[in-house]
């Protein structure tokens, strides 16, 4: 199956330092998979390779088969490719619904002249309120995004992610910030999300991450010190010694 | 640490795994939005905006009957012409250029110039001015919009100084004495007549130029540009296209800053290179950040107040830039929303304390009859 998402050798320093190093991994059409490693060990900004928002110094980066390691962040997410951030990112001062409805424009490349005959907004708000739906959360559509606890405003950035029908979705730290019984509910989101398109999680609560993924990446030092299925990672290494952080 | 054979190359050979098991809760559906959640297809409130502005303008200057304070509220709308770009471009997408009285300066001395040096008509100058005003933008634009947040500004901040000095040097443009004898709007049989008329016609491009404002930051567009105003990485995340949105917004803001120029022109019938200095750019800035600099409404208000506060006394008149400096300050310190943001926060407030009480009476109703709360919403 031709991998929805790949980058090849992706290389990222900065001042001396390797970030990411000679990464080169495949995400298929479906599924969950996680990406896991110490804090620093990488996988923010391998996201950050992946999604665009940083320009690789060496390796490639393909969409669907296609060379995009030239292309900026917004052509991958128009391409297909939605994320999350570590720290929750919404628009203050304005509604769930909004900040939904930003990332769901039928043409998001519209001029804006065009925008006084055809304003889009209530079209990208009836998507917006769907995918809020989706989520449970639609009762929160009208409500300042400033007021809502922070997993509502997880939710709602998770979203905002999925309303444009991404290919792959970047999640990183989607859980950081929640309760036990909110992990449960989003373990059980990203899982569903998962059925027809393919989720990448970077998360740090290794029990919610294997117990959801199908197959596990671990990045050491910038490096891709694992890759493979949930089952032997368990048994390596790397598992241990992040486990070992986890619990002091 | 040992690594296994497939570290540093993520390929997955596998067949895919089912990944379900989830609730169902979360599937994502392609089903369109309930019918409580419709939204309103037509938005009559740019329109309707626009229309109130033109309206009531026309009404409030007619009844001024071309008195100095006619003039003064004709000379604040070109001002407010201006503002209402700013706040599409400086309150709304938080775009920081100045460069504003200097596209004033465009309008007003392309007026000038096209009318008393090439006998153009009103509406042909000032149809020509905004093709210019479209032209300039568009080049400066396609430079300076390259800069992100305070290089725009920097990039910007020197240009108010160098076409001041450019104006006052150049006797095409009248250097110190600028051009005089420009036309009205429209003429009319006696002075006074034609103060109201052009008044009129001022207010009308002052309701197009808030409709326009207010269609852009309520269609998807402005959603964007929401979005990257709070973060242009997030914006980039979501697929708006960083260097379009900043290059709209900026030639858009120059369009009606060059159209208030035009306006002031016109009214006053003279241009000098004042409209240009950075005295000018400052008191853009006040007239956008007391009222708020995210209210259309609070721009008009803002411009026409302040213009008329500058003409009234002879002491403001005399200290203006001290007034404006210390005025400017002090709002950007306590209250950098302006006073909309101030009622907007009381407001706020005050629905949000009924709101609570609402809620909180209900609660305990429904827990009388054995219900559950109202409001929260289940697990978030």
């Amino acid at each position: 199956m031709e991998a929805v998402l790949a980058c090849d050798g992706v290389t990222k320093s900065y001042g001396g330092v390797l970030a990411v190093d000679s990464v080169t991994l495949e995400v298929p059409r479906e599924g969950l998979f996680g990406l896991c490693g110490f804090n620093g060990a990488g996988k923010s900004t391998l996201f950050n390779l992946l999604a665009g928002s940083v320009r690789a110094d060496t390796g490639s980066v393909r969409i669907g088969g296609r060379d995009a390691t030239g292309w900026p962040a917004m052509r991958r997410a128009r391409s297909g490719v939605a994320r999350t951030w570590q720290t929750v990112r919404l628009a203050h001062g304005r509604t769930a619904l909004d900040n939904v409805a930003a990332a769901c424009l039928r043409d998001p490349g519209q001029w804006m002249l065009g925008a006084l005959w055809r304003p889009q907004a209530a079209p990208a708000r009836e998507r917006a309120w769907a995918a809020l739906e989706t989520l449970g959360i639609a009762h929160l559509g009208t409500q300042l995004v400033d007021g809502l606890t922070l997993e509502a405003q997880r939710l709602t950035e998770l979203a905002r992610a999925l309303v444009s029908e991404p290919k792959v979705l970047l999640a990183d730290e989607p859980a950081s910030g929640l309760s036990a019984g909110q992990r449960s509910v989003l373990a059980e989101a990203l899982t569903a999300i998962s059925a027809d398109r393919a989720v990448v999680v970077v998360e740090h609560d290794l029990d919610m991450l294997t117990s959801i993924s199908r197959h596990m990446w671990a990045m050491v030092e910038g490096r891709l010190a694992y890759s493979g299925d949930v089952e032997t990672f368990r048994s390596t290494p790397v598992y241990a010694a992040l486990r070992g952080i986890e619990h002091g | 640490m040992t690594e296994p054979a497939a570290a540093n190359r993520g390929t997955i050979s596998g067949p895919a795994s089912s990944a379900q098991g989830a609730s169902g809760q979360a599937t994502e559906s392609s089903a369109g939005p309930s019918p409580v959640h419709r939204t309103r297809r037509r938005d009559p409130v740019p329109l309707g905006a626009g229309l109130f502005i033109a309206v009531a303008g026309s009404l409030v200057l007619a009844t001024m009957n071309g008195s100095y304070l006619g003039l003064t509220v004709t000379t604040g709308v070109a001002y407010a012409i201006v503002t209402v770009g700013m706040v599409l471009q400086l309150g709304y997408s938080r775009q920081l250029a100045f460069s504003q009285s200097v596209f004033m300066g465009v309008g007003a001395y392309g007026m000038g110039i096209l009318e008393t040096k090439y006998n153009f008509s009103s509406l042909e100058s000032l149809l020509a001015v905004i093709a210019i005003s479209v032209v300039a933008a568009l080049l400066m634009g396609a430079v300076v919009t390259r800069a992100p947040g305070l290089a725009l500004a920097l990039a910007t901040l020197l240009l108010p100084l160098f076409i001041y000095q450019l104006a006052t040097y150049s006797s095409y443009l009248g250097s110190f004495s600028g051009i005089d004898g420009v036309p009205p709007f429209w003429t009319g049989s006696t002075y006074t007549q034609t103060l109201v008329q052009t008044g009129i016609v001022s207010v009308i491009l002052l309701g197009l130029a808030a409709g326009i404002a207010a269609r852009v930051m309520r269609s998807g567009i402005g959603l964007q540009l929401m979005a990257m105003a709070e973060d242009e990485r997030l914006g980039e995340s979501i697929g708006v296209s960083l260097r379009q949105r900043r290059l709209e917004v900026f030639v858009l803001g120059s369009v009606l800053a060059a159209v208030g120029g035009a306006v002031l022109a016109s009214a006053q019938g003279i241009v000098t290179p004042d409209v240009l200095s950075e005295t000018a750019e400052i008191t853009l800035l006040l007239m956008v950040f007391v009222a708020g600099r995210k209210s259309i409404a609070g721009a008009i208000l803002g411009a026409i107040v302040i213009e008329y506060l500058t003409t009234s006394t002879s002491f403001i008149s005399t200290n203006i830039g001290i007034i404006e400096g210390v005025a400017l300050l002090v709002i950007l310190l306590v209250e950098p929303d302006g006073v909309a943001g101030a009622i907007d926060r009381l407001l706020g407030r005050r629905v949000d304390g009924w709101a609570a009480a609402t809620r909180s009476w209900l609660t305990e109703r429904l827990r009388s009859r054995g219900g559950g709360s109202v409001g929260s919403g289940a697990g978030v």
